[in-house]
C-alpha cells in the first residue's frame, strides 16, 4: 500500500516531459562518466593483456554428435531412454532392415563419455591415441535450446544472437590488437553468405581475413596479398601518412593510421618460411584425414562387414500408407539405397581435404601470433563412391494383402554405381548404416585433427605450452532428433552443444540437463528416446540458452560477452568452478 | 523550449557512435584510376583490381556474366561464387595493400603518367590545384590542401618528376576510394 502510494505521489510529481526530460539527463551523464573515468559504456573497450585466443571449429549443417561428444548418460545415474537409431556401435544386425545400435560408453574420469573417445585415432608419428586425452582439459555443455530452428540463424549465432551488433569474435578482436583481427577458415562448401563469419562485427570496423573464394590452397588464398613484394614508391612513407593527414578527416584517418601500421608489420614476417611450415602442416594434415577416413578401423563400425541392399524383398505391411523409407530407409543416403556391397568400401575413396588446409592455417596463427579469433566453418565428407546402389525415384514396390515387395523398376539397369558428392552433414536422409559408419569416420578424421593440433600448441615452443593461452570450442548448430525410422534424422534446435578444451581448464565437466524422454510440442517425434533436448536447469530458472555459453567462455578468455547470460562456470586457477548442477537426465 | 535544445545537444556531445566507412568497389576504383590514367592503365587494373572481386566488392552480373558455374573472364573469374559478394568493400588492410601498389605503378609507367598530366598546368600555382581535381573534382579546400601540400617541399629535378612524387602522394591519399 505505501509503495502504491509512494508511486502515484511520483505519478503526480513527474510529468511525462519531466520523465524524458530526466532521461536523457541520465543518458548524458552516464556517457560523460564513461568519458572521464574510462568505462566501457559507449567507448572502444580498451585493450587487454590477458585474452586467451579463440578457435571456434563448427560442423556445419551439424551432423549427429551422440556418438561423439554429446554426452547422453555421462553419469551412471543418469537415465537413458534407448533409441534403436541412436548408438555408437552396431548391436544387432539379425534383421538387416531393423538395424540395432548399442549406445555404448567408455568411463574416462568417472565419466561416460561415447565409446569412440577409447578408440585409437592416427598421429603424426605413426602411434595410435586416444581421444580421452583431451577429456583433461575439457568442459561439455549440453542441453543448450538454440530457441529457433534454421542451419543460417543458429549458425550466425554462435557469435551472436543480436545480429548487427558487436560479436563474440569481434570483442576479442578489439580487446586486444594482433595482426590480423579474425582469420576466418570456411569450408569450400559452407555458404559464406550465411556462416558465421559474416556475422563478425568489431566496435572498432575490424574485418577478418580468410578465405575468400574456392582456391584450395588456403595459404595463397589468405596471405597472397601479403606475400607480393611492395612497389617501391617515389615518395617516403612519411609523406604519404602526412598526405593522409591532409585528405581524410581525424576518425578516417586513425584508422588509415592503423592500417598503415599493421601493414607494415605484417611485411616483416617471414612469409616463405611462413609457406614452407603450411605446407609441412598441411602434409601432415592430409595424411591424418586420409587414415581416419579410409583406413583406421572402429571397434563395433567398421571392422564388421555390414553388407548393402539387395532387391527384390518382400516385408510384411507396416502402415496402410506404404513409404519405402520405413522399409529400406537404414540402407539410405540422399536420393539412393546403397547397394550390395560392404558398405565401408564406400569410405575409401572419400575425403575432407579442407581439413587439412583449415588446421595448418590455425598451426600458423598460433606459431606467428597472427590472430586471437578464429572461425573455422568444417565441410562435409566428400567423394564417396558405390558399386552398386538403387536410385530412391525408381525403387517400385507392388501390394500382396499383408505383404509387400520392393522392387528396382529400371529397365536398363539392376542397379546403378553411385558416386555421392558429399555426406550430406544435414542428415535428414542419411541411413542408420551410412550415417554410423560415416559420422564415425568424420568425427574421427575431425577429433585426429583437433587432437594433433592441441599436441601442437603444447608442444611447438619448448618455452611455453600455448594450450593454455588457447580456448578450443567445437561445436554445431544444433543436434538432431532421429526419424521414426532408419532413414535419418531432423533438426534438434532444442539441444544444442558445446565443447571447450583449453589447458586453463583442469579436469573433465559435464553441464546441462536433457529430457530421457520427451513428448512436447518441439519434439519431431513421439518417444525418441534420450538424444540431447535441453531441460530446465533450476539455478538458472529455464533451459541453458546460447547467450549462458558465451557469457561463460567470454569470462575464461577474458573479454566482455556481447550479451549478458548466466555464467555457468568459472575457471579460478585452472579450477572449475561450476555454477549450475551437475548434467541431468530428467 | 530551450532545455529540450540544450538537452539534445548535451546528449550528442558524449554519445559516441561509430560507423565504418563505405569504399567504392572494384568497378569505382577501377574506372576511376582508367579516367585518370587511360587506357595504358587497364593491364595493370584488370589484374590488380578488377580481378580481386572478393577484396573491393562488385558483385557480377548474374544476368550478364554467369551462365554456368564457370569462371568467366576477368569480370566474374570465380564463376558463381562472385554474383554474391557484396555491393560495396569496407576497410581491409588487403585493400589498402593493392590499391598502394596499383597507384605507384600507374604513376611509375610513363605512358599512364603522361596520359594522367596531359591537361596539368605547369604554373606552380595551378599544377597542385589539377593534380588534386584528377582525384577531388568536387573538393571545396583545394587551396588549403594545395597550401599543405606545399608545405611538404617535395623535391625533384624535373617539374615532371615533382608532379610525379605529387600524383603518387595523392593517388595514396585514400579519400577519394570513399562513397
Amino acid at each position: 500500500m505505501k509503495l502504491i502510494n509512494t508511486l502515484e505521489k511520483m505519478n503526480k510529481k513527474i510529468s511525462r516531459r519531466n520523465f524524458l526530460e530526466k532521461l536523457l539527463y541520465f543518458h548524458g551523464a552516464i556517457s560523460l562518466h564513461g568519458r572521464v573515468f574510462g568505462s566501457d559504456y559507449l567507448q572502444t573497450p580498451n585493450e587487454s593483456k590477458d585474452v586467451l585466443k579463440y578457435v571456434l571449429i563448427t560442423m556445419y549443417e551439424s551432423p549427429p554428435r551422440w556418438l561423439m561428444d554429446s554426452l547422453l548418460k555421462p553419469f551412471d545415474d543418469n537415465n537413458l531412454t534407448t533409441n534403436p537409431k541412436i548408438g555408437t556401435r552396431f548391436f544387432d544386425l539379425s534383421n538387416p532392415f531393423e538395424p540395432k545400435l548399442e549406445y555404448k560408453t567408455v568411463k574416462i574420469s568417472g565419466i561416460n563419455f561415447p565409446m569412440i573417445w577409447d578408440e585409437p585415432i592416427p598421429s603424426t608419428n605413426g602411434k595410435n591415441v586416444k581421444l580421452s586425452k583431451l577429456a583433461n582439459n575439457l568442459i561439455n555443455i549440453r542441453g543448450c535450446n538454440m530457441n529457433r530452428d534454421g542451419h543460417d540463424a543458429n549458425n550466425i549465432a554462435l557469435e551472436t544472437p543480436n545480429v548487427g551488433q558487436e560479436t563474440f569474435c569481434g570483442k576479442i578482436a578489439d580487446a586486444k590488437d594482433s595482426l590480423f583481427p579474425a582469420i576466418s577458415l570456411c569450408g569450400a562448401e559452407v555458404d559464406k553468405d550465411k556462416s558465421v563469419s559474416t556475422s563478425f562485427y568489431s566496435r572498432k570496423g575490424l574485418k577478418p581475413i580468410g578465405t575468400e573464394n574456392d582456391d584450395p590452397n588456403y595459404f595463397e588464398q589468405i596471405f597472397n596479398i601479403f606475400t607480393k613484394k611492395n612497389i617501391s614508391g617515389l615518395t617516403s612513407l612519411d609523406d604519404q601518412i602526412k598526405v593522409k593527414k591532409i585528405f581524410n578527416d581525424e576518425s578516417d584517418f586513425s584508422q588509415i593510421e592503423r592500417v598503415q601500421k599493421k601493414l607494415k608489420k605484417i611485411e616483416s614476417i617471414n612469409f616463405n618460411q611462413m609457406y614452407q611450415d603450411y605446407l609441412a602442416s598441411h602434409k601432415k594434415y592430409e595424411k591424418l584425414v586420409k587414415k581416419s577416413i579410409q583406413r583406421q578401423k572402429i571397434n563395433g563400425v567398421t571392422d564388421i562387414a555390414v553388407k548393402g541392399l539387395v532387391l527384390p524383398q518382400e516385408f510384411k505391411v507396416i502402415n496402410d500408407e506404404i513409404n519405402p523409407d520405413d522399409y529400406l530407409g537404414a540402407y539410405k543416403v540422399d536420393d539412393i539405397y546403397i547397394g550390395n556391397e560392404n558398405i565401408e568400401d564406400a569410405f575409401h575413396t572419400a575425403n575432407m581435404p579442407t581439413l587439412a588446409n583449415q588446421f595448418a592455417i590455425l598451426e600458423l596463427s598460433i606459431k606467428y601470433n597472427l590472430s586471437n579469433a578464429h572461425m573455422v566453418m568444417i565441410d562435409p565428407m566428400s567423394g564417396l563412391t558405390f558399386k552398386n546402389s538403387y536410385e530412391v525415384n525408381k525403387v517400385k514396390w507392388r501390394r500382396n494383402s499383408d505383404k509387400v515387395t520392393f522392387y528396382y523398376d529400371d529397365t536398363l539397369y539392376n542397379s546403378v554405381k553411385g558416386k555421392l558428392e558429399y555426406l550430406n552433414t544435414d542428415a535428414h536422409n542419411v541411413g542408420t548404416y551410412i550415417g554410423l559408419i560415416g559420422w564415425s569416420k568424420f568425427y574421427m578424421a575431425v577429433m585426429s585433427c583437433v587432437t594433433e593440433f592441441v599436441t601442437f600448441s603444447e608442444s611447438f615452443d619448448p618455452k611455453r605450452n600455448h594450450f593454455n593461452d588457447l580456448l578450443i570450442h567445437l561445436t554445431s548448430e544444433f543436434e538432431r532428433e532421429p526419424k521414426h525410422n532408419h532413414s535419418g534424422s531432423e533438426h534438434g534446435w532444442t539441444g544444442h552443444t558445446s565443447v571447450l578444451l583449453s589447458g586453463k581448464i583442469h579436469g573433465t565437466h559435464v553441464l546441462g540437463n536433457i529430457y530421457s524422454n520427451s513428448n512436447q510440442d518441439t519434439d519431431m517425434f513421439e518417444n525418441s528416446g534420450t538424444w540431447g533436448k535441453g531441460a530446465l536447469v533450476k539455478e538458472i530458472g529455464r533451459t541453458i540458452r546460447y547467450v549462458d555459453i558465451l557469457q561463460s567462455m567470454a569470462n575464461l578468455i577474458g573479454v566482455e560477452s556481447p550479451i549478458k547470460g548466466f555464467e555457468l562456470f568459472k575457471v579460478v586457477n585452472g579450477k572449475v568452478q561450476l555454477n549450475i548442477e551437475r548434467a541431468k537426465n530428467v | 523550449m530551450f532545455k529540450p535544445i540544450v538537452l539534445f545537444f548535451f546528449m550528442l556531445l558524449f554519445t559516441n557512435t561509430s560507423a565504418t566507412s563505405n569504399y567504392g568497389n572494384r568497378h569505382y576504383i577501377s574506372n576511376k584510376l582508367l579516367k585518370i590514367f587511360g587506357e595504358s592503365s587497364s593491364d595493370i587494373l584488370n589484374s590488380e583490381i578488377m580481378s580481386q572481386i572478393q577484396i573491393f566488392g562488385g558483385p557480377c552480373s548474374l544476368m550478364e556474366d554467369v551462365n554456368q558455374d564457370q569462371p568467366m573472364g576477368v569480370n566474374c573469374p570465380n564463376g558463381f561464387s562472385d554474383s554474391k559478394v557484396p555491393m560495396n568493400s569496407e576497410e581491409k588492410m588487403q585493400r589498402s595493400k593493392v590499391v598502394s601498389n596499383v597507384c605507384k605503378q600507374l604513376v611509375k609507367r610513363d605512358k599512364t603518367f603522361k596520359y594522367a598530366i596531359r591537361n596539368i598546368s605547369t604554373k606552380e600555382d595551378h599544377y597542385y590545384t589539377d593534380l588534386i581535381k584528377l582525384f577531388y573534382p568536387f573538393s571545396d579546400e583545394v587551396k588549403e590542401k594545395v597550401n599543405k601540400l606545399k608545405k611538404l617541399n617535395i623535391k625533384a629535378k624535373t617539374l615532371d618528376d615533382k608532379m610525379r612524387k605529387i600524383l603518387e602522394l595523392i593517388c595514396l591519399s585514400e579519400r577519394w576510394q570513399k562513397l
